[in-house]
């Protein structure tokens, strides 16, 4: 083995065994830390750890130089998860009065339902789902209440209103949080088409709340569709996502019924693939405790032996984050296949091929990517 | 070890192997490097600082390099790297150190949240710091320059670091860069200073770089208590006036000129509350260095008796 | 309190977010530090006294600008009801004061 390959398994397998045994990291020598905080960092899995240890007593028994990086992160996790409850609480004051069902998505609803993924994790817009006959009724009171549309350039505008499945962000003109509000959880273009309806309906309802979250098995699904479908072609597929679906999984799994429901629920929404994907990786990389019956319905729902073969050769390539000293050209390759692969679900050909040429015109006139900070001051950073 | 006890092949040695490890504060800066006219500049500009054990847990890791592939060839470009990911278009070869100097800033302002970051040069004498907090081209860096080798120590020409537990100040006494006039305002002002050479042309015009006093590189572990917040603007043929302001004034200047007040919440709102509170609060307002540096000696020795 | 006659039913009250600012007076102006949105607001004398007042118990519009001219008799000048809506509806699009719901209203 190269040393490249062997710098790469060192980092993933650190990052991987930190999380599965947090209780260990106390063990940890300096190099290894020096190493996971880096790795943990691009994955943006520092909060975890932070989070993890703190919980379990630790902080004080690791060297206090990771600890630092460590606090560092839980500061900034915990003024964005500031905001969120903040901007979610300004949401319902504006919508009084209304009988609108909101059904918080992803981090905001592991937050406000108070469920595993969401300690340590990073938390950046409030994503609403809402039936589509009231999303011009909500966003018309938002505005009318201080939020803006956010400025598009005219390409994504027109992207937006006819093909996604969520309308352009709004934000407020004194916050920095963005509201996403979603009428379905995937473009109207793809290729996948659960019924939002269905999810709508069967959402639960929060304590004291005109708030609801996705159902449990609903909840999972999402996180997948998440994971699979909204990667980042820089950024790969993200492991904290997975390791959302492997939190979720663990928590409902002690409930009655959830194992049973599962399956049958993902072949109703049309989700059976990215199920059984989900639930073989959460498998590999966190041991996930999965019934053998649940293995064995999803079965049926699996790809042909190349189609898996090539995915169980991509997906860790590009969940996983390697060395930042021995970057792997094999892994951004992965990673923006996978990309590729989740607008193809998602878009038909021909606009698939527009979309992404536009965007990396874009990238290559330098637009998206690097910014030139001589004009910035460091203040503003 | 220090940086001074390295030859220039052993530096480079150690930047071409990522070991070049730094202490700058509490911070522990790794350098990777394979830009040969970086071992001159690091030998001459770095020579007081420490070069760390390699067992210990480094904060940074920076590269600066020159880019794969062709590039390398028929550019010649500096890339800044942090952990692999880079944040700034490439520079000019010849800027490879402002740009170093400047993103190891960066760096440290947009990571080091379990710290308050104030945007202000910080100076100690008898154990009690000035605070000057000021927006960039209010002159902060030269009269930053000027105290410290009139008697004060340098705790950072850039960042007020508060230590959240007790709202001390840790020093990071790095390089100072002077900008275009300031090089020459501080050659005359002190002609022990050693500067670095000058850089043409960069993104912020000249630049220069003064190395602080072995002393204040020396004492980098020691925090300080601030004591006097002073608000310096340096404005053309000014009288000089060094005048009480309001608390609350105060106040909103330090929150509002801060790297992460908005990070730390409620930490950051007693911090700098405190902080208003335990110091004398003054503007600033002066053209010539001398009469400055003479007043605020003045003001500081009657005021602490 | 009585309601005068006449007044406006609406009555405000501190929200929750309200009751958990932490106050630094300095000099002349209030530094308010909000928790729940990690904002920090600079408030005049004014609107301190709102805040203040509305701590104690929820009052109507009228009654509050009532109870302004009397705290701020020596200025000499009375708050018109412009200033104090623009004042009112600030600090609800702060979250800090909100309405009192019908029922609790009716009480």
């Amino acid at each position: 083995m190269g040393e490249n390959s062997q710098q790469t398994l060192r980092a993933n397998e650190l990052l991987l065994e930190a999380i599965r045994s947090p209780e260990q990291l106390p063990m940890l020598s300096n190099a290894d830390w020096e190493l996971l905080i880096r790795v943990a960092r691009r994955v943006r899995l520092l909060g975890r750890l932070e989070a993890d240890l703190s919980s379990a007593g630790l902080l004080d028994k690791i060297p206090a130089k990771a600890a630092d990086h460590l606090r560092a992160s839980r500061n900034v996790i915990q003024h964005r998860k500031t905001l969120v409850t903040w901007e979610i609480n300004r949401i319902l004051w504006a919508l009084k009065g209304t009988d609108v069902p909101i059904i918080l998505l992803k981090g905001a609803a592991y937050m406000m339902a108070g469920l595993p993924p969401a300690p340590g994790r990073l938390f950046a817009d409030v994503d609403l789902l809402t039936p589509e006959g009231n999303v011009s009724e909500i966003e018309e009171k938002l505005v009318s209440k201080g939020w803006y549309k956010m400025q598009l350039d005219p390409y994504d505008d027109r992207y937006y209103r006819v093909w996604m499945h969520e309308i352009p962000p709004l934000r407020h003109r004194e916050r920095g949080t963005e509201i996403d509000i979603h009428h379905r959880i995937l473009p109207r273009t793809s290729r996948l088409k659960p019924d939002p309806a269905l999810m709508i309906g069967d959402a639960c309802p929060l304590a004291n709340s005109q708030l609801k979250v996705l159902c449990p098995a609903d909840m999972v699904l999402h996180s997948l569709v998440h994971l699979f479908l909204e990667g980042d072609p820089v950024e790969g597929l993200r492991l904290r996502d997975l390791l959302d679906v492997h939190l979720l999984l663990q928590h409902y799994g002690q409930e009655p019924g959830f194992w049973e429901g599962l399956v049958p629920r993902a072949k109703q929404l049309g989700l059976a693939r990215p199920l059984f994907y989900g639930l073989r990786y959460a498998q590999q990389f966190f041991s996930t405790q999965i019934p053998e019956s649940v293995l064995l319905e999803i079965r049926g729902s699996r790809p042909y032996w190349p189609v898996r073969a090539l995915m169980d050769f991509l997906v860790p390539l590009a969940l996983l984050p390697g060395h930042p000293d021995y970057p792997k050209p094999r892994a951004s390759v992965a990673r923006w296949l996978l990309y590729v692969r989740s607008h193809w679900l998602k878009m038909p050909p021909l606009m698939l091929l527009r979309h992404l040429s536009y965007k990396a015109y874009l990238r290559f006139r330098g637009i998206n990517k690097k910014v030139d900070l001589a004009q910035l001051d460091l203040r503003q950073q | 070890m220090r940086v001074n006890d390295c030859t220039a092949v052993q530096i480079k040695r150690l930047l071409k192997s990522s070991e070049f490890n730094v202490q700058l504060g509490p911070f522990q800066i790794r350098i990777f490097s394979n830009i040969a006219s970086l071992v001159p500049l690091l030998s001459q500009l770095y020579h007081f600082y420490p070069v760390v054990r390699q067992d210990s847990i480094s904060d940074l890791h920076i590269k600066i390099a020159y880019p794969r592939g062709l590039r390398h060839w028929y550019r010649r470009q500096a890339v800044f790297s942090i952990d692999g990911g880079q944040p700034f278009a490439p520079y000019a070869i010849e800027h490879a150190f402002p740009a170093l100097e400047w993103g190891i800033n960066w760096c440290i302002a947009t990571r080091a949240h379990h710290l308050l970051m104030l945007h202000s040069a910080v100076v100690e004498r008898n154990g009690h710091a000035i605070l000057f907090p000021a927006w960039p081209g209010h002159g902060k860096s030269t009269l930053c320059a000027a105290l410290v080798f009139s008697g004060w120590r340098l705790l950072s020409d850039e960042f007020g670091l508060v230590r959240p537990e007790d709202g001390v100040l840790l020093p990071i006494p790095r390089l100072i860069p002077l900008k275009n006039e300031s090089i020459d305002v501080i050659r005359q002002f002190c002609p022990e200073a050693v500067i670095g050479p000058s850089f043409f042309k960069t993104r912020k015009g000249t630049v220069a770089h003064v190395i602080p006093p072995e002393d204040s590189i020396h004492r980098m572990d020691e925090p300080a208590k601030p004591r006097w917040l002073i608000f310096p603007r340096w404005v053309a043929n000014a009288p000089l006036s060094l005048e009480p302001i309001p608390k609350s004034q105060a106040f909103l200047m330090v929150a509002t000129n801060a790297f992460n007040y908005e990070v730390l919440d409620q930490t950051a709102f007693r911090l700098v509350t405190d902080m208003v509170k335990d110091c004398d609060c003054y503007s600033l307002v002066y053209s010539d260095l001398n009469q400055a540096v003479t007043a605020i000696d003045e003001l500081t020795r009657s005021n602490h008796g | 309190m009585a309601q005068s006659h006449g007044e406006s039913l609406d009555r405000f009250c501190l929200t929750d977010s309200g009751q958990e600012l932490l106050w630094q007076k300095w000099d002349d102006a209030f530094v308010l530090f909000q928790p729940s949105s990690a904002e920090t607001h600079f408030i005049n004398e004014i609107s301190a006294f709102i805040l203040e007042r509305l701590a104690q118990e929820p009052v109507g519009l009228e009654t509050l600008g009532k109870l302004i001219d009397m705290e701020f008799e020596q200025v000499g000048e009375k708050i018109i009801p412009e200033a104090l809506d623009f004042w009112i509806n600030r600090l609800e699009e702060l979250g800090l004061i909100d309405r009192v719901d019908g029922i609790s209203a009716s009480l």
